[in-house]
């Protein structure tokens, strides 16, 4: 359903309910239903629904089932409800809900594409078919349900404001940007709410960007990083706002998301850092499009080109409509209708880099796996084994032989490679030919998966050629499987502990065993405490040491569940199940691959635990030789420090509190010699006072002081001259790269009772010098970025004043 | 002209947008759904740029090609689109489902 002049949010949250072969049509259109009149309180009367034209069973479901008023039960056609991937693949009918903001204008003329009156909130897709090459749908055997429904639509719905900008998902930023200003969101035109929006929702989504891994660059997510970045700034600039202020926007993002969303708070110094960066780089080049700019003009041209305004648009972040003043200032005109088209071409590429999920590729692997079935794996009893080749791809195509330097998959009759699945991951090793004590051909297996039963062993060939039928010498490397074997038993032992130690009901969410460390998630509604972790990591130990045999035996499911074995909350499993025991300890239905006896792992330590979404934890945690590594990383650390201190190990924690507590005291004093040396130099320009009848006042220069010891300065003039005085105070402050200018006004209050206001009177002042500001009627301050400005902004200062108290 | 967009207050509950996503993904727990963790925004298949929407994740189960511990899962995903950058902010809400 896209389309039109609509607004957008990038960013948004889509909450879903997936059926994988599971429920269908029916029960997800009566659930979708509950939830949204019973649950949200939704009135049917303002639900409206749609149907794709030839779906009968959706719509005889909404009339029969639901009882919804067929005048409001809408047939659509293709384009609106009927969901593919792409030409071929797995596609369906949808049905979508709307909300009907104006239910009284009736069910005669409902054309749900009014967005005045509809908004659509909650789409079901009945993924029921198969596209074939030939263009015929066909039945999929396991039907699906996917479905979205818009988090901040329903928010919008929910909370009685006007769209999702106002909702209290995103409002607090808009907030926060408009009170950098000193505007209100409520009384500006709709140019300047645009802007609000526009800093609201890009800084969510940079927030998430960044915390997920992008960094700002010329290529792919880092583009779209950069672009929402720098439409930040430039939204920022309409509104009036000349300093770096992203990271202020970005802090309250992430107050807001940080409990859905942990890792937020887990990353932020690094989003902040980022925002910050990349700010400021921007911020750079903007300046250098204004000379651009300037040189253009000053070379006479007859009009400014469309290239050369999306140029400035593009790369250095100009508004066309900044471009397009600065030009009629000059006389001069800009071709629109050349920097649109150069617009439509950049949308069109990014259109095309974005807009579809295709669920069509299908590699050569998945059709030689369809022809060959599933592949016996024998790696439980042995690590070694004899196998037949039975299929070769090579750089994604199939072929008959491979040869040295081929990137390969190769799929075997039989294998002793454990493929990745069930939360660990799958071998390594080597596949070769040897005859006679002679190699002739080595490949190197580094990644092992299973598609549909098949094992698919993922390596390099080393040396030789190997062929379709070859017969193979097959080798999982033993200290690799060896760390893994201990990895997934210690992750069995490590979920017994929690139940014992932290809480009965605690249940997997989700596991990784891998060679180097185990990652174990649960259901927990709040963080284990650090004695807690303490607790589980001894009784882990403990039952290390008490040598635990562990039996491994296959069983009815249901004889398994009986026995109190414990499966993956919904997991499909075979009639018959692998169940691993540690006598007395645990019984997990598993697959993995498990020591003999617990002894084997040696030691278990935790090394993190960290909350990864709401109410799922996380534990990462190394057993076995594995500790080695990690020892050896603190052991580092410690050392380095010990010798950066000069002390034992025992001591760097004081020094190191010692350090922070020295910081503290030098950074006090410091700024209060900065603040001295401020106010001497004021005292200076006492002298400097002029009289205009009863006032007394100060405007001058002052250099080389921090902005909080110039505001200190202002005043302390202001008091040593009486309440009938005012002071302007400006200069380049300290520890600058010269390009910078602060300013402070100082009012007493016979001058405010004259009508004067400090913030409003500094503010043009700070304009000339290529900045703004704000305060009080009693005091205010502000920054610019021009030097050179500054003595004629103070000769106009002086003109203000001496207008205005005439 | 302008019309007005508002749903009535009276009528329905002014939810927040956390008790909102708390709320659908316990309705769906309640029913046997399995509640996963929000992917990232940079996904595992090569053929998106972003997470652009909540079944992206799940792509590979749809397929078959990856089996999945459960039969019924919720998620309250994160995603970007930006296909239509130019018009953030321009009218009252995206319309960008499927």
């Amino acid at each position: 359903m896209l389309g039109r002049q609509q607004g957008t949010i990038l960013f948004f949250e889509m909450l879903g309910n997936f059926s994988f072969g599971d429920y269908f049509k029916k029960q997800a259109i009566q659930w979708a239903w509950e939830l949204s009149t019973s649950v949200f309180g939704l009135d049917p009367k303002n639900l409206a629904v749609s149907v794709f034209r030839e779906d009968q069973e959706a719509e005889d479901i909404w009339r029969d089932v639901i009882g919804v008023d067929p005048s409001r039960i809408i047939r659509m056609n293709e384009a609106d409800n009927f969901w593919s991937s792409g030409p071929t693949g797995p596609c369906g009918p949808c049905s979508e809900l709307y909300y009907d903001f104006h239910p009284e204008l009736g069910n005669q003329k409902i054309d749900l594409e009014d967005d005045s009156r509809f908004i659509e909130f909650y789409n079901l897709v009945f993924m029921q078919y198969n596209r074939d090459a030939q263009g015929n749908l066909e039945s999929l055997a396991n039907c699906n349900i996917d479905t979205g429904l818009g988090l901040e639509r329903m928010a919008q719905i929910l909370q009685g404001v006007a769209n999702n900008y106002e909702t209290d998902l995103i409002f607090p930023l808009l907030e926060k940007a408009a009170s950098l200003v000193n505007i209100d969101y409520y009384k500006i035109d709709e140019k300047d709410q645009i802007s609000l929006k526009v800093i609201g929702d890009h800084t969510r989504a940079c927030v998430h960007l960044i915390s997920d891994g992008v960094i700002a660059s010329n290529l792919g997510r880092g583009y779209i990083l950069r672009r929402l970045l720098r439409r930040v700034v430039r939204h920022g600039r309409l509104l009036g706002i000349q300093q770096p202020f992203i990271i202020q926007i970005a802090e309250v993002a992430i107050e807001l998301m940080k409990i859905s969303y942990p890792q937020l708070n887990q990353n932020r110094e690094k989003i902040l850092k980022e925002l910050q960066r990349e700010e400021l780089r921007f911020l750079d080049t903007l300046e250098r499009g204004e000379q651009l700019l300037a040189d253009l003009i000053a070379s006479n041209p007859k009009e400014i080109s469309g290239k050369k305004a999306f140029e400035l648009y593009d790369t250095y972040g100009f508004p066309v409509e900044l471009t397009q003043e600065i030009a009629v200032e000059n006389s001069l005109t800009v071709d629109l209708m050349g920097f649109h088209s150069a617009m439509d071409e950049q949308r069109q590429r990014a259109k095309d880099a974005v807009s579809t999920i295709d669920l069509t590729l299908q590699d050569a692997i998945d059709k030689v796996v369809d022809e060959l079935g599933e592949t016996t794996f024998q790696g439980y009893q042995s690590l070694d084994h004899s196998s037949e080749v039975q299929a070769i791809v090579v750089n994604g195509v199939s072929s008959n032989k491979c040869t040295i330097g081929d990137q390969v998959d190769l799929v075997l009759d039989t294998t002793t490679f454990y493929g990745e699945g069930g939360g660990q991951i799958g071998d390594r090793g080597t596949i070769s030919i040897v005859s006679s004590d002679k190699i002739n051909c080595l490949i190197d297996i580094h990644a092992v998966r299973r598609v549909k039963g098949a094992f698919v062993h993922s390596g390099i060939v080393q040396s030789g050629i190997l062929q379709l039928g070859d017969t193979v010498r097959i080798s999982v490397d033993r200290f690799s499987r060896r760390c893994i074997r201990s990895n997934h038993t210690a992750t069995h032992l490590l979920q017994s502990a929690l139940k014992k130690v932290v809480d009965s009901n605690i249940s997997q969410a989700g596991s990784l065993v891998s060679f180097d460390r185990l990652r174990f998630d649960f259901h927990c509604s709040r963080p284990i405490k650090v004695d807690e972790l303490r607790e589980v990591e001894k009784l882990i130990n403990s039952w290390i040491s008490n040598d635990y045999s562990l039996i491994v035996s296959e069983m009815p499911i249901n004889e398994a569940k009986s026995a109190g074995a414990i499966a993956m909350f919904g997991e499909k499993y075979e009639e018959v199940v692998r169940v691993v025991t540690i006598p007395g300890v645990s019984m997990e239905l598993c697959g993995g691959t498990h020591v003999a006896n617990t002894s084997e792992i040696g030691l278990f330590k935790i090394v993190s635990e960290i909350g990864i979404a709401a109410g799922i934890r996380r534990i990462e945690a190394i057993s076995g030789q594995g500790i080695l590594g990690y020892l050896n990383d603190c052991d580092l650390v410690v050392k380095t420090l010990s010798e950066r201190f000069k002390a034992q190990s025992t001591e760097i924690v004081d020094r190191v509190i010692g350090l922070q507590d020295e910081v503290k005291t030098l950074t006090k004093s410091l700024e209060k010699a900065h603040v001295e040396v401020a106010s001497s130099k004021a005292l200076l320009l006492l002298s400097k006072a002029s009289s205009l009848g009863e006032t007394q006042y100060i405007i001058e220069r002052l250099d080389g002081v921090t902005g909080d010891a110039m505001q200190s300065a202002a005043k302390l003039l202001v008091h040593k001259l009486g309440i009938n005085s005012a002071v302007v105070l400006a200069g380049i402050p300290e520890l600058s790269d010269g390009k910078k200018v602060i300013l402070a006004t100082a009012f007493g209050s016979e001058i405010i009772n004259k009508g004067l206001h400090a913030g409003k009177f500094l503010n043009p002042i700070a304009k000339l010098c290529g900045g703004g500001g704000g305060g009080r009627p009693n005091y205010a301050q502000a920054g610019g970025r021009d030097p050179k400005a500054l003595d004629s902004a103070l000769v106009f200062a002086k003109d203000q004043l001496v207008k205005l108290l005439d | 002209m302008e019309v007005e967009r508002v749903s009535p207050k009276s009528s329905i509950k002014a939810l927040t947008g956390e008790e909102i996503r708390a709320t659908f993904l316990k309705f769906y727990e309640e029913r046997g759904h399995q509640i996963m963790p929000s992917a990232s925004l940079v996904p595992k298949d090569p053929t998106v740029l972003l997470t652009i929407a909540g079944m992206l994740p799940f792509k590979p189960v749809f397929l078959g090609q990856e089996a999945i511990a459960s039969p019924r899962v919720t998620t309250s995903q994160k995603c970007i689109r930006t296909n239509d950058i130019e018009n953030v902010g321009k009218t009252a809400r995206h319309h960008t489902f499927f």
